[in-house]
């Protein structure tokens, strides 16, 4: 492990190793429930590359938080300098969703004003990537824990329904796949 | 088209080492040019198979460093790891921090997507999809070891060093096979040469023996038939007029008949020959009215004498007849005119000429060269022109006798005949006559008659060409206390001033075959600048004085003369000189 260490120093600008150093420092000290939610919040961006949307996004890819944030500020710096497409990735915090709410991606978190899965009724045919957590009504994607280790489930009839193509890359990457033989 | 070919091949024959340098050269820079090619297309297929290999990498590993997937990324690592040609793989997560890597050496990108080396290529490629950056893959891909490509091309040059040697070798072998042909030839030729000279010296040996044999018969038959006459034209000289002028009739034509054995008999050698020392120029000069003749007016006579002619050992009538002959020969050659050249000059005839030209026997001759500028002969008529009766006159002009007369006086003398025409520019024919060692050339300081008494101490050189005449100016001079020396005619004068002889006065008869005289004097008077010349003169002269008077230094007396009166001229030349 030193050795590698030493080839990446070799490898990269001081600069770019000073701030490896400091995010590996900012992650160390936060506790571990915050890490898995920061590890959630970077999947949900990068579930973005890997759908194709019916239609191209337009100035921004955005990402909706609808009801509870889990996330905070940890999903704002995991998208800061990224970009869909060249686009960049925007945030949009809601109590609840709408079909024209302009959301390309929805982290379902619940809430007073609009359950998951009057949420998920909503957009139901809508072209939402619709994710949510571990949830009874679960989203096309579902966060789930197995054995410590933050996975997600896909519902691919549900992306059907939603007119969004997944990638065989996600779905690999996928704990379960769930195709109930609707349209395809 | 041989001509042209001729010299081309001459030229590659002798440059032959130049073009097979030149030919290697240029083979060996096409090899190393094509080798240095063959690795510039090596090192582009590496950095194009680093370029695929990454990005197949990174996309086969998106999705599993998008969401983390440690064992995924593994599995994929050690799978590129089973190709040998990549040599290091390092995967970095969207962090920068690397996640799976293998190989030994990485070399430094500084800053660089790119790097070559001489052992491969290294690239970085980000790892992302549609835009986003999942991660980042850095690749390097081996290019075939220094070592074996190097093999490889030593294979490659070694075959090259090998067809170079080859080729080298064949040129080699193809200019000694070039060379050895070339001297074969030479032999064939040379060989080819002294077999056409001898088959042509047996045909004329042949031909002399016959014709020899038949003229010897028939002289001795025209000798009795002469004589049976004779005896009848005296024996009976008051017989019938008529048959007296039938009996001269007769004895004309046997006395043509005769000289015409003779002249067979001089092709065949069989003649008998009286030869002693003869001064061949002096010969020709007296011939030159007889050659005048001959030729006529419209065709000009040259000679040339080199000096300290040799003298030839020939008989001098055979010699002159031959003159005759070839200046016959050369009038109906040019029968428009034209010029006639008699060069005589010492000649040295070595092995080589010896070795080219049939029965030539190596030493010192006196070459007799007669050239004219008439209309030549092709090569076929000049290889049967000394064939006794072969002519290229119409009947009647000529007996074909002339120049085979001319080959066999020669030959019989001992000297040797050559031949050479052009058709349209002439002909010379050069005869080589044997040098005379009988009369060595007594050095004229050894000639000197010496003054008896009162002597003056002072050198006198008469030359007259009348024997009596000269004899008797020497007696005179000689007993008027000078010291004599005596030439027969200009040329032999001036031979003697050669000899670097001091004389004192010059006495000179004008007019003498060849050069006259005053001809003598004025080239004495070129090369020696003053000399008292005192000439003599029966008549004439026109031929001494210019513009009425005699030059300085010059006096004239008239024959016959007495003692006394050639006495008071040297005196008066003398005294004019001190």
């Amino acid at each position: 492990m030193r050795r590698l260490r030493g080839i990446i120093r070799s490898l990269f600008a001081p600069g770019l190793v000073l701030a490896l150093a400091l995010t590996a420092g900012v992650a160390g000290a936060q506790p571990v429930a915050n890490l898995e939610t920061a590890v959630k919040a970077t999947y949900l961006y990068k579930f973005a590359p890997f759908v194709t949307w019916p239609a191209a996004p337009g100035e921004s890819l955005t990402i909706c938080i609808i009801g509870a944030d889990p996330f905070g500020d940890v999903l704002d710096r995991a998208i800061a300098g990224q970009g869909y497409n060249g686009r960049p990735f925007r945030v949009l915090r809601l109590p609840a969703i709408g079909v024209d709410s302009g959301c390309a991606v929805a982290y379902l978190g619940g809430s007073g004003h609009q359950s998951v899965a009057s949420a998920l009724q909503v957009l139901k045919g809508a072209p939402v990537l619709t994710v949510t957590q571990n949830s009874r009504s679960p989203g096309i994607i579902d966060f789930v824990n197995l054995q410590g280790h933050i996975r997600f489930q896909v519902d691919l009839a549900a992306a059907s329904r939603n007119h969004l193509e997944i990638s065989s890359k996600l779905l690999a990457m996928a704990a379960a796949v769930k195709n109930d033989g609707g349209a395809q | 088209m041989k001509r042209l070919i001729d010299p081309i091949m001459r030229a590659v024959d002798r440059h032959r080492t130049a073009f097979v340098a030149l030919g290697l050269t240029m083979l060996v820079l096409a090899s190393v040019i094509a080798g240095l090619y063959s690795e510039h297309l090596h090192q582009r297929q590496v950095i194009q198979a680093a370029r695929v290999q990454a990005r197949i990498v990174a996309d086969s590993l998106s999705g599993a460093l998008a969401f983390g997937d440690q064992a995924t990324v593994s599995q994929i690592t050690t799978a590129i790891r089973a190709n040998p040609e990549i040599e290091t793989l390092i995967v970095l997560d969207d962090k920068g921090i690397p996640v799976a890597h293998y190989g030994k050496t990485i070399m430094l990108l500084n800053g660089r997507n790119e790097q070559r080396a001489d052992d491969g290529f290294t690239v970085r490629v980000p790892v992302e999809e549609k835009g986003v950056v999942l991660g980042t893959i850095i690749l390097k891909q081996r290019s075939e070891a220094l070592a074996l490509r190097l093999a490889r091309y030593a294979g490659a040059a070694l075959l090259l060093v090998a067809g170079l040697l080859m080729l080298t070798l064949m040129a080699f072998d193809t200019r000694t096979l070039a060379r050895t042909n070339r001297r074969l030839r030479e032999v064939m030729d040379e060989r080819e040469r002294a077999e056409a000279a001898l088959r042509q010296s047996q045909k004329m040996e042949a031909l002399g023996r016959l014709t020899g044999g038949i003229a010897h018969d028939f002289n001795n038959m025209l000798a009795v038939i002469i004589g049976n006459l004779d005896l009848f034209a005296r024996r009976y000289p008051d017989a019938d007029a008529k048959m007296l002028r039938f009996i001269s009739g007769s004895q004309e034509a046997a006395k043509r008949a005769a000289a015409l054995t003779q002249r067979l008999l001089a092709f065949s050698r069989r003649q008998p020959l009286d030869p002693k020392a003869t001064d061949v120029s002096r010969s020709i000069t007296d011939l030159s009215d007889i050659l005048r003749r001959t030729l006529g007016d419209a065709i000009s006579v040259e000679t040339l004498r080199a000096p300290k002619l040799w003298r030839a050992n020939v008989d001098t009538t055979q010699f002159e007849t031959a003159l005759i002959n070839l200046a016959v020969n050369a009038r109906d050659a040019m029968p428009d005119g034209g010029k006639l050249f008699i060069e005589c000059a010492n000649a040295r005839l070595d092995q080589s000429h010896a070795e080219n030209e049939d029965d030539v026997v190596p030493g010192e001759y006196v070459m007799v060269a007669v050239t004219d500028t008439g209309t030549g002969m092709p090569a076929d008529i000049l290889a049967q022109v000394f064939e006794p009766f072969f002519t290229t006159k119409a009947v009647g002009l000529g007996t074909g006798l002339g120049l085979s007369q001319v080959h066999g006086f020669v030959k019989q003398s001992g000297g040797h005949v050559s031949l050479s025409s052009k058709v349209g520019r002439g002909t010379t024919v050069k005869l080589y006559l044997p040098r005379s060692f009988d009369a060595p050339d007594i050095p004229a300081a050894e000639r000197i008659v010496r003054a008896e008494h009162g002597r003056r101490d002072k050198i006198v050189l008469v030359v007259d060409d009348e024997t009596g005449v000269r004899d008797f100016v020497c007696e005179a001079v000689a007993e008027l206390g000078y010291d004599v020396l005596s030439a027969e005619n200009a040329d032999q004068a001036l031979d003697i001033f050669e000899e670097g002889m001091r004389i004192d006065i010059l006495l000179t008869d004008v007019l003498m075959p060849g050069r006259s005289g005053r001809e003598l004097a004025d080239e004495v008077l070129a090369r020696h600048g003053e000399m008292p010349i005192l000439f003599m003169t029966g008549y004439a002269q026109d031929a001494i004085v210019h513009n009425g008077k005699l030059d300085a230094g010059t006096r004239l007396i008239k024959k016959p003369f007495t003692i006394d009166q050639i006495g008071v001229e040297l005196e008066r030349l003398e005294g004019a000189v001190q």
